[in-house]
């Protein structure tokens, strides 16, 4: 049988709520690729904005912007969804979502950009996450982490700096 | 830059949080299968009234929208570790029609994986004479007990394109 490719990912919940979240750090150590799963249900949320940072201790410390990629349903829709927006360190996204009922977003994340982010910086590269805010509400936002190992195991290293 | 894969994936909300997710059956799906050749369904537990929910799943094979002529399949789970959610179990394959009796759902921020070979799946909807439309996901609650849940749907496709095929079947 062909590989699994999907099976071979590392899935983890790293936050919860209603409204702005931070997310918990994601080690970089072991994963080279990050995508973090964004849903909830519109609450009288009319913007979503979003943050990517590289860390260099659990703490969040010594904290660096770092660039992503996003991606947004366009309509009230989850299956109609935009092209993939590029978004460099320090530019924060701010996503307009008067019209969406339903929030399912991506945020995509190199961690090999990431850690040279922070390498330039004068930090060591541990871990990354996000931090967004709302206007509004959500409920039940969910933010979820998928991490592509940097080889295929059948056990994935944690992923939670701790 | 290197080519990110992930960024080639297709990801949908195909379930909000609700409270009481299983009673009475969730159904997620059916989900397109044309375009796509893998596929993994991520289930997020909340709070558990009680702490004793527990759920079954069975996956299936439809032939079109309506979700009629389901066929059984096969299907592998890797379920998280309750209040470890960072210790994953190992992936157990269960064969068509065999459901799974023991998954704890007590713990919040827990996971489960549910991952499907749509190849696989379209053989088993060819073999029993029908077209391999779509594919689907039911959790029956097998313990009654309320529990938070939600449903992402996340599709690997046949190639890389721009813009990926609509998921949801209508």
């Amino acid at each position: 049988m062909r590989p699994n490719l999907l099976m071979d990912l590392k899935y983890l919940t790293v936050g919860d709520g209603t409204g702005a979240i931070t997310t918990s750090p994601i080690a970089c150590v072991g994963f080279e690729q990050a995508l973090f799963i964004i849903t909830g249900t519109n609450n009288n949320l009319t913007a979503l904005t979003i943050n990517a940072y590289g860390y260099d201790a659990l703490a969040g410390t010594n904290k660096q912007k770092i660039g992503y990629w996003l991606r947004t349903c366009t309509d009230t829709l989850p299956d109609e969804q935009s092209a993939w927006v590029r978004y460099e360190a320090g530019s924060e996204a701010v996503v307009d979502t008067t019209a969406a009922t339903v929030v399912n977003y991506m945020v995509a994340i190199d961690i090999a950009e990431a850690q040279s982010k922070l390498q330039a910086a004068g930090y060591t590269a541990t871990g990354i996450g996000l931090i967004t805010g709302v206007a509004g509400a959500m409920t039940n936002s969910n933010i979820v982490a998928v991490l592509q190992p940097t080889r295929a195991k059948a056990t994935q290293e944690a992923a939670l700096l701790a | 830059m290197r080519p990110n894969e992930f960024m080639q994936l297709k990801i949908i909300q195909r379930k909000a949080p609700i409270a009481d997710a299983f009673n009475g059956g969730m159904t997620i799906g059916p989900i397109n299968t044309a375009g796509y050749d893998q596929a993994l369904f991520l289930i997020n537990l909340g709070a558990a009234t009680g702490g004793t929910a527990r759920g079954k799943v069975y996956a299936y094979g439809v032939d079109v929208a309506a979700g009629t002529n389901k066929q059984a399949v096969g299907y592998w789970i890797r379920c998280g570790a309750g209040d470890a959610p960072d210790t994953e179990g190992t992936w157990t394959r269960y064969e068509a029609g065999a459901e799974l009796t023991t998954l704890a759902a007590n713990n919040h921020g827990t996971q489960w994986l549910v991952a499907v070979d749509i190849v696989e799946v379209q053989n088993v909807m060819v073999a029993a004479g029908y077209v391999g439309t779509g594919i689907q996901l039911i959790i029956t609650e097998s313990v009654d007990d309320p529990i938070v849940a939600s449903a992402t749907v996340i599709l690997h496709p046949t190639f890389n394109k721009d813009t990926q095929a609509n998921a949801i079947l209508a």
